[in-house]
């Protein structure tokens, strides 16, 4: 692809949105999450004018967003973001970072445009504990919690800290007596790679983010389906 | 004159309490003396760096282990001579395609057995691992002989029945890896010293 700026802005304007199922931006928003290796993770824009909003729902919204969002439905609705725009993610992966980099700013500056100044969010630590990229920030823009959902929310959220100081506390135990007892070899690179792949697992079951029979239009559609 | 160093590729297994065993085999060098300065866990194929006596070439200065960023350690000698400035004598080129047929054969291997039983069988396995190493690189075997050699040393009394089955699927399976792949150079980092690099031939010995 020659120029894949000029064709994503090329795109954008022409293929038709249905702007009850797919909007523009969270099509860019989607770009954006495969560009940054993301695709299944949850993602919100915040924007600077939620800060000085005295309504706090935005925030709790978000949080609901990505708490109970399923992340199967969440790389469907990237998988079908690309699709209208023309693009794969193998395309966007071999892409040079400078290359990368310049989709990136585009597409925030789309995002930008449509829904003010403000940064994308992701809630990496629905997948691992060992990251500090997570919403738990925005519970500050929220006010106490007066209905059993949000209530729901704020213990997820609590939970959540917790067990990420456990299993770090863990993880790092288990990593100084791999690392003592195994050394660096082909063994000890694969035992690890399957450890790491036991803990991310047992961190979502932990969690209670694996749900049996999804439903990926509703979860996308209504932000805090029930599939949680 | 600056000292030389040798990039090396370590012949077999080295740990345990220092300084027990004083004497490691580096492949393209004569057996090497050197002292330790931390419990060495240097593996059958892994890289390493060398420095050499101009005196007595069968004794190291200093040696280096890389780390999880591929930079320098120093686990033996007396003190940081990469900090002099060396001449860098690279001895891993001829045997990077044997490491990397060994690699991806033991992934497969690995990969197809469960983390239990990989845990279970940890000291038949790494014995395993170092055996086929070990002998892969005493010659230049082709893919093929690898996997035999692979196949030679697992030994069947010691595993169960499907596991063994499974690992020689793997064995049998498992496919070359592209020329790109196997002649890659090694991951090292070598940022902030000063070197002289050099392809260099094994030493006659």
């Amino acid at each position: 692809m020659p120029d894949i700026s000029q064709h994503i802005q090329t795109a954008l304007c022409q293929r038709n949105f249905n702007e009850a199922l797919l909007s523009r931006l969270s099509a860019c928003l989607s770009v954006h999450a495969v560009v940054c290796r993301a695709s299944i993770i949850p993602r919100v824009y915040v924007t600077k004018k939620n800060y000085t909003s005295e309504d706090d729902e935005w925030a709790w919204n978000a949080l609901d967003t990505c708490l109970r969002i399923d992340h199967k439905a969440v790389r469907d609705i990237t998988k079908i973001s690309l699709k209208v725009l023309g693009l794969s993610t193998k395309g966007l992966d071999r892409l040079d970072p400078e290359r990368q980099q310049e989709i990136l700013e585009l597409v925030e500056s789309i995002i930008q445009d449509g829904w003010g100044e403000g940064y994308v969010c992701y809630d990496e630590a629905r997948f691992t504990p060992f990251t500090s990229s997570d919403v738990s920030h925005l519970s500050l823009y929220c006010g106490p919690p007066d209905n059993p959902e949000k209530e729901f929310l704020t213990q997820r959220l609590h939970q959540r800290s917790i067990s990420k100081v456990k299993y770090n506390q863990q993880y790092a135990y288990m990593l100084r007596h791999l690392e003592r007892s195994h050394g660096s070899d082909t063994y000890a690179s694969v035992l690890k790679d399957k450890v790491d792949a036991q803990w991310q697992y047992s961190w979502l079951s932990h969690l209670r983010y694996i749900s049996e029979g999804w439903n990926s239009v509703g979860s996308i559609i209504l932000p805090g389906g029930t599939d949680a | 004159m600056p000292n030389r160093a040798y990039l090396a590729i370590c012949a077999h297994d080295v740990s345990g309490d220092f300084p027990s065993q004083s004497e490691v085999k580096l492949l393209g060098l004569p057996p090497t003396q050197i002292s330790w300065i931390t419990t060495p866990h240097i593996h059958a194929g892994q890289c390493v760096l060398v420095v050499l006596s101009e005196s007595e070439p069968t004794k190291a200065k200093a040696l280096y282990i890389f780390d999880h960023n591929n930079r320098p350690f120093q686990v033996g000698g007396i003190r940081d001579l990469l900090l002099d400035g060396v001449r860098l004598i690279d001895l891993t080129k001829t045997h990077l395609p044997t490491l990397r047929y060994a690699k991806v054969i033991q992934e497969a291997v690995f990969a197809s057995l469960s983390l239990g039983e990989m845990c279970a069988y940890q000291q038949p396995l790494r014995l395993w691992q170092a055996k086929c190493i070990e002998e892969m690189l005493s010659e230049k075997p082709t893919f093929k002989s690898c996997q035999d050699i692979c196949l030679k040393h697992w030994n069947q009394d010691v595993f169960a029945e499907d596991v063994t089955q499974r690992a020689t699927e793997a064995v049998m399976n498992v496919k070359q890896p592209k020329k790109s792949e196997r002649n890659a150079a090694l991951p090292i980092n070598l940022n902030g010293y000063r070197f002289m690099f050099q392809i260099g031939q094994p030493e006659p010995h």
